[in-house]
């Protein structure tokens, strides 16, 4: 006991007495403070580990401590970095886990300096799926497979991660505040809603007739309502315009009786929608509707429920859930329509044509707040609906009684 | 009670041809057939989910053939029992009851009734329908169907995934459910023990039509046509020529041998067949009326009896020897014994169909 005591004293003292005397030449005094600070804490938190173990595991201790100075002070100079790391180091020592994250992060600052953030998100990412895989005495060759798509992984990721860090919350709130950024969402919430509620309207009940119905020519039929998604969207946006535009009877139509005009207002807006956006809420619902066991409409049937009861009690409920899907498909791709507005309706602007236009007006500093704050909002929505999903109410709801 | 008049439907490449049946009320009738026989199509022609192509259905006396399911009155039962399951237990069995509009009170006062005839109080507080039993399902299911008060209840297999020991139970169930409520049944499966053990009357269905129609100690001991009997387990069919009529017995030829049957009429080209349970097997002489000698060829074990394959000449005859029987015989391949059945055991087929052996 004494011996362990007398020796605790000796190393503590000579650490001290080394940075006192030999680094005070080195460095200025408060940059060898923050350093002596941070190696007692290193040599105390050996001490108190290593207790019971002697040698090996205080050798590879130490030896993490010069990888670390040769990494940081001598390879990239980095030398404030130093005894916030070694700190870091001792902390996690003991747990192999989140050494790892230690790794990625030193990494990530080393290798990939201007893009350290969005690696360590996604190095981390990575690192977190691959301790749950070998956790749960995962096939090793999924994990093979995993890697092999890991660059197609960091491809989405990096670039959106990247923008994200790209601008300072002043700037973001500024953008904020502007009155034209402000309609510009405001147009697109709410056409992507009025398209959502109209396609949901026609696209259920033609859902549930191709799911249900058998005739000649419905595989050709189908094919036809994926057009939309298969054709380029300026097409469909000339297509819609020579259609529906100032001069072709129906545009004169709706100019002279309501007094509207579809191009180039929120009604052509959401006529591009719909066409490219629909038909995924289509083709979700029928997936639903086909998925439910016939059986169960017939016995509905023959407990003395109506055609009309029996969907609205059977088979609406057990297709709600790709209904739901359908419905958040939609909305997104809605609020992401591009293409067929650049012709159709560039005015008024979408969250889509406005960051466009900015773009091309003022150049990229200009675009990319804007581009950031709609990027945060979809995301944040978008992650409220699948929040909302998987709650028991949301389920109760959708599964009406 | 239900009446089909020609009931005729196509469906694909199959069909119903002209199905005639009448079921009467609180019967308990056994549909029962192979696999893709058009069981479950007739069951679902019956409950009105298809529209025969021809032909009439008539339930209690009503035309029902224009009439849609709703509006049938019929229970039904399918083999995986069709449980709604975005809905809970209760839920489920009040589910006609509340498409019909009846007042809360009065659904209450239904299910609780219809439960406590089935004895599945206790389920009624379980909420999921996907963690309940094979068997629990199964009595869910039906106390649905029956919770509407159906004039008749029409079953599709629906012991086929029940385990043996709770099949026994879901028999004596049925058949409560059946004399209880006085309540006509038609129930569909393809395991011959099963329908033995339910069915007042049973109807054996192949490729569209129904073969035969007959109580069920007729249908077992006597069936009338190839396709039968082979599918209620008889392994011994032998095409044959009536030789003559010997004092009430026919005595026909069979390969080499001469077999005496107790017979209708005259049928010709027609066949013969001997339930294999029949067939006994002997190193002592038997007389039994048709008694022969022959060469043990195969053993096997199947459990409850052993199957023991012997030829006669060209002719080769399977036994189920009950398993003490056998282990008392000794008998092994190879060995000469005697080999006997009853006239009254050996039945004459009126049809010939490739079904029947012919003997080498």
């Amino acid at each position: 006991m004494g011996r362990d005591k007398l020796g605790y004293a000796f190393a503590f003292g000579s650490v001290t007495a080394i940075h006192l005397l030999l680094l005070s030449r080195l460095m200025d005094w408060g940059t060898n403070l923050v350093n002596l600070c941070a190696d007692l804490f290193f040599l105390c938190h050996g001490l108190i580990w290593s207790r019971r173990s002697k040698g090996f595991k205080w050798s590879i201790y130490l030896a993490g401590y010069l990888i670390l100075f040769l990494l940081l002070v001598v390879y990239a100079g980095r030398s404030l970095l130093f005894p916030l790391l070694l700190i870091l180091y001792a902390a996690v020592y003991r747990s192999p886990k989140l050494m790892g994250y230690l790794v990625i992060f030193i990494l990530s600052i080393l290798l990939l300096t201007p893009y350290w953030v969005q690696s360590l998100i996604t190095f981390s990412l990575f690192y977190s799926v691959l301790l749950a895989v070998g956790g749960a005495r995962g096939e090793r060759f999924h994990l093979v497979m995993f890697a092999l798509g890991f660059p197609l992984l960091c491809f989405i990721l990096f670039p959106l991660l990247y923008l994200l860090f790209q601008s300072a919350p002043q700037t973001l709130a500024a953008t904020l505040k502007r009155g034209d950024f402000r309609s510009a969402l405001l147009t697109s919430l709410l056409t992507a809603t009025i398209t959502t509620l109209i396609s949901l309207f026609f696209g259920v009940p033609l859902a549930y007739a191709m799911a249900r119905m058998e005739f000649k020519g419905k595989r050709a039929l189908e094919s036809l309502l994926s057009i939309p998604i298969l054709t380029p969207h300026t097409i469909v946006g000339i297509a819609l315009l020579v259609m529906l535009g100032p001069k072709t009877p129906i545009g004169e139509f709706f100019r002279r009786t309501l007094g509207v005009s579809i191009a180039g207002s929120h009604l052509g807006v959401v006529a591009a929608q719909v066409y490219v956006s629909s038909p995924f809420l289509f083709f979700s619902a029928m997936n639903g509707f086909q998925s439910i066991d016939p059986k169960l409409e017939r016995i509905s049937r023959s407990l003395g429920a109506s055609p009309l009861r029996t969907f609205f009690k059977v088979s609406l409920p057990l297709a709600a859930p790709s209904i739901f899907e359908g419905c958040v498909m939609t909305w997104s791709r809605a609020l992401s329509e591009m293409g067929s507005l650049m012709v159709l309706a560039y005015h008024p602007f979408t969250i889509s044509t406005f960051t466009y236009d900015v773009f091309t007006q003022y150049g990229l500093s200009e675009a990319q707040p804007v581009a950031i704050l709609f990027l945060i909002i979809c995301l944040w929505i978008f992650i409220l609906l699948r929040w909302i999903r998987e709650q028991p109410a949301a389920k109760a709801f959708i599964f009406s009684r | 009670m239900i009446e089909l008049k020609g009931v005729r439907r196509r469906w694909g490449g199959f069909s119903l041809k002209g199905i005639t049946l009448r079921v009467e009320r609180g019967e308990y009738f056994v549909l029962l057939g192979p696999c893709g026989a058009g069981k479950t199509l007739l069951l679902e022609t019956i409950a009105g989910f298809w529209r025969p192509d021809e032909g009439e259905i008539w339930i209690n006396g009503r035309d029902v053939t224009h009439i849609p399911p709703e509006r049938r009155n019929v229970g039904f039962v399918y083999q995986e029992y069709g449980l709604f399951p975005h809905l809970s237990v209760k839920e489920n069995i009040s589910y006609g009851l509340r498409a019909r509009g009846y007042s809360r009170k009065e659904r209450e006062r239904r299910v609780r009734e219809v439960v406590e005839m089935l004895g599945i109080e206790e389920l009624l507080d379980r909420g999921e329908v996907g963690s309940l039993s094979g068997g629990e399902k199964q009595k869910v299911a039906l106390a649905r169907a029956l919770a509407v008060k159906p004039d008749v209840l029409l079953l599709d297999e629906p012991l086929h995934s029940l385990d043996y020991s709770s099949r026994e139970r879901a028999y004596a169930m049925l058949k409560e459910v059946n004399r209880g409520l006085n309540l006509t049944v038609i129930h569909v499966t393809h395991d011959y023990s099963e329908a033995r053990a339910l069915a007042g009357r049973i109807g054996v269905m192949n490729n569209g039509q129904l073969v035969q129609v007959d109580r069920p100690e007729e249908v077992f001991d006597r069936p009338k046509t190839a396709f039968a009997a082979r599918f209620l387990g008889v392994e011994n069919l032998f095409k044959g020529k009536i030789k003559r009529n010997e004092g009430g017995l026919l005595v026909m030829k069979v390969g080499g041998l001469e077999v005496k049957a107790l017979g209708g009429g005259e049928v010709d080209p027609g066949g013969i067949c001997i339930r294999p349970e029949e067939v006994r097997v002997s190193r002592e002489p038997l007389s039994l009326g048709n008694d022969f000698e022959g060469v043990v060829r195969e053993i096997s074990d199947r459990g409850a009896f052993i199957r023991v394959s012997v030829d006669v000449g060209d002719v080769r005859f399977i036994s189920h020897l009950p398993r003490r029987d056998f282990l008392r015989s000794h008998l092994s391949v190879g060995e000469r014994v005697y080999l006997g059945f009853s006239p009254e055991s050996a039945c004459v087929l009126i049809d010939d169909e490739e079904e029947m052996d012919e003997p080498a």
